[in-house]
């Protein structure tokens, strides 16, 4: 399913192994938590795909790059994983340990991305104060620069939201404190009268765990029903959602049993 | 109200020495920074379309963050310089690990790091800061005032602490096992 705009084909380098079919780097996430079993994958399938993938689509550095790096740290996981630990009494005193040289840069490298992922927030959050000179450092907006976020963009994202221990805890979710119909009022009522709002911001709503994850669910049914599109701009990890002006609201309350005064408005404003 | 007339007018960040400057030896530095301060609370009492923020190392006249997505939407056809993923890694590893040279950004990202230096380099965001001794005399990079500017932060204390920063210890976990 994909919200809103759709991203163009051939962008990105999605996987397709038994039990997982979509981004790369969501299937490496998933291996390092542990939720797939890199053990089953083909990895080689993965590295032919991916080789495929440069040739036929020639996509932009960036992508490929990204791409590579992390088709390279899946088969470091793998070899990991495989390799018989070696014993303490045999390993060489005077040398570094080659593989906890690898995971110090692993470690580092994640590191980074985590750096880069809170510049990211903080370049975003710079970027809504305006000043008139600020207009040197525009760009003209290429046609194709916006696309689309699907359901695994906006996963993604939602993750990437919650704190390490939200994360790791199990939740579950009381049909009376939070119930989706009112959470999708809620969210219509943040999102209304704005041309759009950083998920973030939507979310920020949220009073606890459970009230978020209820949150992620009604995101999800207005997104269905195209009440509201999710979209990002290329290169960018910030998705923004804003309510769509010809909205099908109608077969929405029906499903949710929504009252017309509940705040799904006839017609969306933008 | 002079020093608001130069904030609004000003395009780059307005610091207590610029200021300091423009007033000569009329005014001290106190009675700068409580003419700023003044200026802030003034603005923040009005709640109005406007606001004082410290930003790279100065003071700088914005609108409100809520109102950002109505700017946005009047600038249809713009939009702001926002970096890419590879030259946020790079930009981030310069910023908490300046002086930093190129081959240990390489080192980080795995990847040749050269090319996205470069592009940094020529936007202002980072800039060589000196070399490094020994054989190669590699150059030293580090963050300007630009780079500050961009991501909206004061200082560099002001940057996100790693330890801040999500799922790392769980990386770490998960590697140890």
């Amino acid at each position: 399913m994909v919200a809103g705009l759709s991203a163009p084909e051939g962008s990105e380098f999605r996987v397709q192994v038994q039990d997982y079919a979509g981004p790369l780097d969501l299937f490496v996430y998933l291996v390092k938590q542990e939720e797939l079993d890199v053990l089953t994958v083909s990895v080689l399938q993965i590295v032919k795909s991916l080789a495929k993938f440069l040739v036929d689509r020639s996509p932009g550095l960036d992508s490929a790059g990204e791409a590579i790096l992390l088709t390279a740290d899946l088969v470091y996981l793998k070899s990991r994983l495989l390799l018989p630990g070696t014993p303490p009494e045999e390993a060489e005193d005077d040398l570094p340990d080659p593989s906890s040289v690898l995971v110090q840069r692993i470690l580092q490298y994640e590191e980074a991305r985590a750096m880069a992922q809170g510049l990211a927030e903080q370049q975003e959050r710079r970027q809504a104060m305006w000043f008139s000179g600020d207009s040197t450092k525009y760009t003209e907006t290429e046609e194709n620069d916006i696309v689309g976020a699907g359901v695994v963009d906006l996963a993604i994202s939602f993750m990437g939201m919650l704190t390490r221990d939200e994360a790791r805890q199990v939740q579950y979710i009381s049909r009376e404190r939070y119930p989706i119909a009112e959470t999708v009022v809620k969210m219509v009522k943040i999102l209304n009268g704005k041309p759009s709002v950083s998920m973030r911001e939507v979310f920020s709503h949220a009073r606890d765990l459970e009230e978020k994850l209820v949150f992620f669910l009604a995101l999800l049914e207005l997104v269905k029903f195209s009440l509201v599109s999710a979209f990002q701009r290329r290169n960018s990890f910030n998705i923004r959602l804003r309510l769509v002006a010809d909205a099908d609201v109608e077969r929405l309350r029906l499903k949710l049993g929504v009252s017309g005064e509940s705040g799904l408005r006839e017609r969306a404003p933008v | 109200m002079i020093v608001e007339a130069v904030l609004f007018a000003a395009t780059n960040p307005v610091s207590h020495e610029q200021l300091l400057d423009l007033f000569g030896q009329k005014v001290s530095r106190e009675q700068v920074a409580n003419a700023l301060s003044s200026l802030w609370e003034q603005y923040e009492k009005a709640n109005g379309a406007l606001q004082i923020v410290e930003i790279g190392g100065g003071f700088k006249m914005t609108t409100r963050p809520q109102l950002s997505p109505w700017i946005e939407k009047f600038f249809t056809k713009r939009r702001k310089l926002s970096l890419s993923k590879a030259s946020l890694e790079v930009v981030s590893i310069v910023a908490y690990q300046q002086p930093v040279t190129i081959s240990q950004i390489d080192y980080v990202r795995g990847v040749d790091s050269a090319g996205v230096v470069r592009g940094l380099l020529k936007l202002g965001l980072i800039t060589v800061k000196g070399r490094k001794k020994g054989p190669g005399r590699a150059l030293l990079l580090g963050t300007t005032d630009k780079f500050l500017d961009h991501f909206g932060l004061s200082s560099l204390d002001a940057l996100p602490r790693p330890d801040e920063l999500a799922n790392l210890s769980d990386i770490s976990q998960m590697l140890d096992e």
